[in-house]
């Protein structure tokens, strides 16, 4: 007779023994499953603020999970029908009882309620008047993302806007934050930027928080600052031109998130959080990175047919390597798509990926592109395509299978990796002002600053 | 239709197929009427599920097998289908069926009403269907549609084409039929129950029949609005209403349809609930525990389900967090309460487990993990990690969807009897019990799993982190276990029609007044009622006498009757004239 029959004999033996094969079955499982009970941990400090509430209320939830459990199996197995005429007690209530079981959950839910209070404050607290605040635009597209690397928090528009309505010139030491054509909720209000020049940004204003109706078809979106990282086409495995947020740790960062067409959303799984870039608004999200990496990261909220294609990642540096990068990025003219990255050795590129802009430059010549399109990419009979945010793919679509006027170039023309080598030069010029549709009164003040 | 008629003994015997297909198609008879929901979304369902396991197929390794439109077109059709043309209309069908015969009443209040509610359903969710023959496919936006993706505007990449607009029209369709049923519901309860039948004494299926009434009342006319916008905007106003590069607001849209959707996730859990609640009172030999505290949690939900439908906004950043987070967080103590006397009214029962109870014991596993894992998307910060991944699929999975069709599968293996005059073969039913329990515990419980580790839901294809790949191969065998699972069901439902044993008029020694006629009942439900005292008068007749003595058993019941004892109930005939 074994060891284990021996176990059986006794009743609190045969429970251990299920209570122990079932218990290894779980572990089992989850070990198979390499299983999260967990969220993962976070990489920011407000996410460990916000594990730390998961992880309260999960141990709620388990524990109260195996108690009702173990009360329906309870039930379920305790107490059966014996015989046909069998009446079990009538007992319809019982007022302690139900006080209890309102009473208790009540208390539950109201200390769970202040916990997260607390960490919600916690986490959306912003920056204190001593951090360090790197600021960053995020704008979704469909299907890109726009990075916008700004100045230390003071300059933002928010903070620049005077209170007279009939303002519609705004002075800002740094304007890089501002996008035309982006709108803006502050407060209660709307406005609209116009355009900008320099260092003063027009725009628009509405009485009674509407906006007035212009479509900005034609007009794209404009990425203003040279240190906006390449939009590139959104692939499921990170690749050699994922979007890429560059990042340093330790300081607060600002994300002013925004959308230039339909809703998307700003999810690094690592941060523990997400918030939506909703059109028409600009919407801020505060993390402080603790742990150098480079993060992937998704859209989170619909935004049509490619949204399991809008990804990006995050890339963290050090703060010396983030301030290595930015001096970079910031006091180069427009370079080649390639170098751009600064360099570091998270980023794995792949030797050629990205498009060759020299010859991308002759080539655009060769096919004859800037008969229609300008030899800036400036736009003439065809649409300005400078700076292009469309992705290369429908770059590419766009050549095989124009949607407009546009020749057709099938691949013995003209090869996808060529198509790149122009993508990557058209990302290199700068999209001149005259191509957007712009007030008159903006025309006079280019003139006259330029 | 025609299987259903050859089922049903008519009072027409000897009648043409034709004489009968035309009865049913003019019917105003709530009991047809409910019988021709149950089986229209009955329908919806199975398609509802095809869908899913398109789905499931595509995810089920990296890599993709449709493209993205399909994909989002499918994942679309499925949400809408077994929200608005299978929970939605299931429910009804019970309502329709029940719900008059537990009051004992002759039939609907309004039944031409009724009829004409069924066949602008019918009508709505055939649009629906159309819709994948349009130009551009079915609507692909999610079951949430929120804009400005779903309009035609300069800004939006792949503007939907006409299948978005059928969805809005069918959906406005849907919405009137609900309107039209819930007054029907209301007005039926209110005005037509049986002498003695006080509000204290009205099942509890009953009792849901009339939160859900005024649930629906309340919130369907605010998605309506919601929905003509969408197509005023798609149509002509160029997004006026919901695209910010033409003046609108696309969080309106959200404000509009979740104070709509809200309410609605309670509208679909609340009738299963209410079968649940007849189901353990039977099978139990027990009144319900806390009948009154029921109620008033019954209440108590729809109340508070009207104050929080912002969170499902958290992360939109338009909302006052705090606020809606303290609503949720309460919802869950009337919904605890629920739960705690359901298995209070288990406890120390004489209990049995035909397949309705194992159903209804299943609901009670599923909707505790659905609520458990409701209160991690209260807490707000939790919800900003959470929110649009899969442990929101899991989540709303465990209660509205699959905690929600336990319950009706429980009110079909309940009801089945009455309404065709046979039982459901109990040893495919438990068949049915295991493979369906396995299968959706092993989708969705892995779906929350899924969630945690960051996979966002409505995605085609899904990146290759480690996991992954495994936790989606386990989601889609669950799938396909729980699909051969519901295809055991089809095939009792279609056994049992035709060789299922014959039931008596109460074969499963009932309480309420829908086991006092015969099964199937005649077209005017009753030839006479018993007495009504309690809120379970069958059980009265069957066992008061023995119970005389029992300090707890309480004659005018456990609402405590308003006071004054039973009313004689004259015969049906009588009621007739009057
Ligand atoms: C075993 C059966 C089922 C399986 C395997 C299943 C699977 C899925 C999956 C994988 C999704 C996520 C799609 C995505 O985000 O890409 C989903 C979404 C959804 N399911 Fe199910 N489902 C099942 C049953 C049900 C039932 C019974 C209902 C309701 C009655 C339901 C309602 C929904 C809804 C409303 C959505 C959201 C659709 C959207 O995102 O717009 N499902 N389902
Ligand atoms: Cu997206
Ligand atoms: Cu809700």
């Amino acid at each position: 007779m074994t060891a284990l029959q021996r176990l059986w004999r006794t009743r609190i033996g045969r429970l251990t023994l299920v209570i122990g094969l079932v218990a290894m079955a779980q572990f089992a499982l989850s070990g198979l499953l390499s299983a999260q009970v967990a969220l993962p941990d976070a990489v920011t400090e407000q996410g460990e603020d916000i594990r730390a509430l998961y992880l309260v209320i999960f141990a709620v939830g388990v524990i109260v999970f195996f108690i009702v459990e173990a009360m329906i199996i309870w039930v379920v197995f305790r107490y059966k029908r014996r015989s046909d005429d069998e009446l079990p007690t009538q007992i319809g209530h019982n007022t302690t009882a139900e006080i209890l079981w309102t009473g208790i959950p009540l208390v539950i839910v109201i200390v769970l309620f202040f916990a997260s209070f607390f960490v919600l404050q916690d986490v959306q607290a912003g920056a204190d008047e001593d951090d360090e605040v790197t600021v960053v635009d995020v704008q979704g597209r469909q299907w890109a993302w726009a990075f916008n690397y700004g100045t230390p928090l003071g300059t933002s528009l928010a903070e620049a806007v005077s209170n007279d309505p009939a303002e519609t010139e705004i002075h800002l030491e740094d304007p890089s934050l501002v996008v035309p054509f982006m709108t803006l909720k502050l407060g209660i209000e709307h406005m609209r930027v116009v355009a900008r020049t320099g260092d003063v940004v027009i725009v628009e204003r509405a009485v009674n928080g509407t906006v007035p109706i212009r479509h900005s078809a034609g007009t794209e979106v404009m990425r203003s600052f040279n240190g906006t990282d390449t939009v590139a086409e959104g692939r499921l495995q990170a690749a050699d031109n994922t979007p890429v947020l560059t990042v340093p740790i330790g300081q607060m960062i600002r994300f002013n998130i925004a959308s230039a067409d339909v809703l998307h959303a700003f999810y690094t799984p690592q941060f523990l959080t997400k918030l939506d870039a909703v059109p028409g608004r600009v919407q801020t999200l505060w993390v402080r990175i603790t742990d150098p990496g480079v993060y992937e990261s998704q859209c989170a909220e619909f935004c049509g047919r490619d949204h399991a294609r809008m990804i990006y990642s995050v890339r963290a540096l050090a703060q010396d390597e983030y301030d290595d990068w930015f001096e970079n990025k910031a006091g180069s003219a427009p370079e080649p798509v390639e170098g751009d990255f600064g360099g570091e050795q998270e980023v794995e590129q792949e030797e050629g990926a990205v498009g060759n802009p020299v010859n991308g430059q002759n080539l655009f010549f060769a096919m004859g592109c800037n008969v229609c399109h300008g030899d800036q990419g400036e736009g003439l009979v065809g649409p300005t395509i400078a700076m292009t945010v469309v992705p290369l793919y429908r770059v590419v679509e766009q050549y095989r299978e124009p949607l407009e006027a546009m020749t057709a170039f099938p691949p013995d023309q003209i090869s996808d990796e060529e198509i790149a080598d122009i993508y990557a030069w058209l990302q290199t010029v700068e999209r001149p002002p005259v191509a957007l549709e712009i007030p008159s009164k903006l025309a006079e003040l280019i003139e006259a600053g330029g | 239709m025609a299987t259903l008629a050859g089922a049903q003994t008519t009072p027409y015997a000897g009648a043409n197929a034709w004489r009968v297909i035309l009865e049913w198609l003019t019917t105003v008879d709530h009991k047809k009427i409910g019988i021709m929901y149950l089986w229209t979304a009955g329908a919806f369902g199975l398609v509802g599920m095809a869908f899913s396991l398109v789905m499931r197929t595509e995810l089920a390794q990296t890599g993709t097998i449709i493209s993205a439109e399909t994909y989002n077109s499918i994942f679309t059709m499925h949400g809408s289908v077994m929200i608005f043309l299978f929970l939605l209309p299931v429910g009804a069908a019970f309502m329709n069926y029940s719900m008059p015969l537990q009051i004992g009443a002759l039939d609907m209040a309004f039944p031409r009403i009724n009829a004409l509610s069924f066949w602008i359903f019918l009508f709505g969710g055939v649009l629906l269907t159309l819709s994948f023959a349009a130009e551009g496919g079915t609507a692909s936006a999610g079951w949430t549609a929120y804009p400005p993706v779903t309009l035609d505007t300069a800004s939006n990449a792949e503007p939907p084409g006409a299948g978005m607009d059928m969805w809005l029209v069918g959906v406005i369709l849907l919405g009137q039929a609900s309107i039209f049923g819930s007054i029907n519901f209301l007005v039926t309860i209110f005005k037509m129950r049986a002498p003695g039948m006080t509000m204290w004494r009205l099942p509890l299926f009953t009792w849901t029949t009339l939160v859900t009434g005024l649930l629906i009342l309340l919130s369907t006319p605010v998605l309506a609005a919601a929905l003509v916008l969408g197509f005023i905007d798609r149509n002509g106003a160029e997004g006026a209403f919901f695209d910010p590069a033409a003046g609108g607001q696309p969080l309106l849209w959200q404000n509009l349809f979740w104070f709509y959707s809200h309410p609605a996730v309670y509208i679909m859990i609340l009738p299963a609930m209410g079968i649940v609640s007849d189901v353990f009172g039977v099978f139990t030999r027990r009144p319900v525990f806390g009948y009154r505290s029921m109620v008033l949690a019954l209440v108590a939900i729809g109340l508070l389900g009207f104050i929080v439908w912002a969170h499902h906004m958290f992360t939109t950043g338009g909302v006052f967090l705090p606020f809606f987070m303290g609503a949720t967080f309460l919802i869950a103590v009337p919904t605890g309460v629920k739960m705690f006397n359901w298995i209070a009214t288990m406890w120390r029962g004489s209990n049995i487990f035909p397949t309705a109870m194992l159903f209804s014991v299943g609901f009670l596993m599923l909707f505790l993990i659905g609520g458990i894992t409701g209160v991690f998307h209260a807490a707000v910060p939790v919800d900003f990690a959470l929110h649009d991944t899969y442990f929101v699929v899991g989540h709303f999975h465990y209660t509205m969807s699959i905690a929600a069709t336990f319950g009706f599968l429980a009110g079909c293996y309940y009801w089945f009897p009455k309404m065709f005059g046979k039982f459901m073969n109990e040893g495919l039913g438990k068949l049915h019990f295991w493979l369906l329990f396995i299968g959706v515990n092993l989708v969705f419980f892995t779906q929350l799993m899924l969630g945690l580790d960051g996979m966002p839901r409505r995605i085609n294809d899904y990146a290759d982190n480690p996991g992954w790949e495994l936790m989606n191969m386990l989601i889609t065998i669950g799938a396909f276990v729980s699909a051969a699972g519901m295809m055991v069901f089809l095939y009792n439902v279609f056994y049992s029609l035709k060789w299922g044993e014959r039931a008596g008029s109460d074969p499963w020694e009932g309480t309420t007044l829908e086991w006092a006629t015969t099964s199937p009942p005649p077209a005017h439900n009753f030839d006479s009622l018993p007495e009504i005292r309690s809120e379970r008068p069958l059980f009265d007749l069957r066992f008061g006498e023995r119970l005389q003595d029992d300090p707890h058993y309480h004659v005018n019941g456990n609402g405590h009757g308003n006071g004054a004892g039973g009313v004689k109930t004259p015969s049906a005939s009588a009621r007739e004239e009057g």
